[in-house]
């Protein structure tokens, strides 16, 4: 009984020191590392952000005002109004972002103002699960007008399912923030 | 005698052993991330990393693991160390982290890094061990980058630096495009295109092993012909 009590402690306290040491290891690299995760994911926002309506707002000053988030929401994170430096409202980009078994997806989607058809998806985050054949076969094609955002069979369906249910939630949203009509909301790219 | 071990250790894994092409390990990695030169690239270097690491800790606590636990312990070193390489690449790589997506993760699992430790760390001193390491993954990263290289110029009729590296100048070298004609198929940087060339690239392999085999059965034949040919006269 002696000898496996042995046994037993030497096995748990050699798998619980390895487990110490390395969690050691982890939040040391953590403490180094975890301001720079935090600055590049604001730089890729910042960016994503200046594409959505790059088109729209050329080389003009854009600023990007956040509005306080009131209800919860299934998928959407973020809204920020969008307004040229003269004054002018260009639209509201919400960023928004959803996972399900196959892998996770974030995006900026863009909205121009006046109108609650969706403008752009910009790709801030895409697991290599859905990898460039969402970005391909869905996104860019939606983006381009080459596809309607609620025709999802395209390779990579489920995915493109959860962009789908992501636009729709913004719209739903942007219906009620700007008082749009339901006839308003029947979204092309 | 300690030198010429070192030397083994070190050489076995980039050629005699590959673990790709001879011992056809780490597939899954090979097919998804060679899409560009670039994440081969930087795949092979974090693969190395992650390697050497794993090897020289498990052959420096192996009279402390008991048998029994010898498995767990080894995942959790390795877990250790793909978590920090994770950490640094997000914090200093984005790009390549972005690039190589849920593979870097997957580094835990890999059947090399987990099958050099029980295979050779957990038997070996840690010098040893180490060069075991850097010759795997040297091995390993020149490996995917063959495949790599075929399929980006295949499937794009270009080269791209510096689009993951960022430190890096922005090059693109035309290959297969001239002007407005590009003879790229972009079937190759798709799945489909991954496994025709690494079957391709395992085939050539192949061959070249048969007829050095080949060679030297002849020579061996020729020369035993020209000993029963003396020992005759």
């Amino acid at each position: 009984m002696n000898e496996m009590l042995k046994k037993y402690l030497k096995v748990s306290l050699t798998l619980g020191l390895i487990a110490g040491c390395s969690s050691l290891l982890i939040g040391m690299t953590n403490f180094v590392t975890k301001d720079r995760i935090i600055e590049n994911a604001k730089k890729r926002e910042e960016d994503g952000l200046k594409k959505v309506f790059a088109s729209i707002t050329k080389e003009e000053e854009v600023k990007f005002e956040e509005k306080t988030i009131e209800k919860e929401y299934a998928y959407i994170q973020n809204i920020w109004t969008t307004t040229l430096a003269s004054g002018s409202e260009v639209g509201t980009i919400y960023k928004t972002s959803g996972k399900n078994a196959y892998g996770s997806v974030t995006l900026l989607i863009g909205f121009e103002k006046g109108k609650s058809t969706l403008y752009q998806m910009i790709t801030l985050e895409n697991t290599e699960t859905y990898g460039a054949k969402l970005q391909d076969n869905y996104i860019d094609e939606v983006n381009t007008g080459d596809r309607e955002f609620s025709s999802v069979s395209c390779g990579a369906t489920y995915g493109a399912k959860l962009c789908r249910a992501m636009v729709e939630e913004c719209i739903e949203d942007l219906g009620i923030t700007t008082g749009g009509s339901e006839e308003d909301t029947g979204a092309s790219a | 005698m300690a030198n010429s071990k070192h030397k083994d250790s070190f050489l076995a894994g980039i050629v005699k052993q590959n673990p790709l092409f001879v011992s056809l390990l780490g597939t899954c990695p090979a097919l998804a991330v060679t899409m560009n030169v670039e994440s081969a690239l930087g795949m092979g270097i974090l693969f190395t990393f992650v390697l050497c690491c794993s090897n020289v800790i498990i052959s420096l606590i192996r009279k402390l693991i008991p048998d029994v636990a010898r498995t767990p312990c080894e995942i959790v070193v390795i877990a250790a160390f793909v978590t920090i390489t994770k950490m640094l690449t997000e914090a200093f790589l984005p790009e390549l982290y972005n690039s190589l997506g849920v593979f870097l993760s997957l580094l835990v699992v890999n059947c090399i890094v987990l099958g050099r430790a029980e295979a050779f760390a957990k038997d070996n001193g840690v010098v040893d061990s180490l060069l075991d390491g850097v010759g795997n993954g040297i091995g390993y990263t020149w490996a995917i980058c063959v495949i790599a290289l075929i399929r980006e110029i295949l499937g794009t009729g270009l080269l791209t630096f510096g689009k993951i590296f960022t430190f890096l100048p922005f090059v693109e070298i035309p290959v297969l495009k001239f002007g407005s004609v590009n003879l790229a198929m972009s079937f190759f940087v798709n799945p489909a295109g991954g496994f025709l060339v690494l079957g391709v690239v395992l085939a050539v392999i192949a061959l070249i092993q048969q007829r050095a085999e080949k060679k030297k059965k002849f020579k061996k034949v020729a020369e035993m012909k020209k000993i029963i040919h003396e020992e005759a006269k």
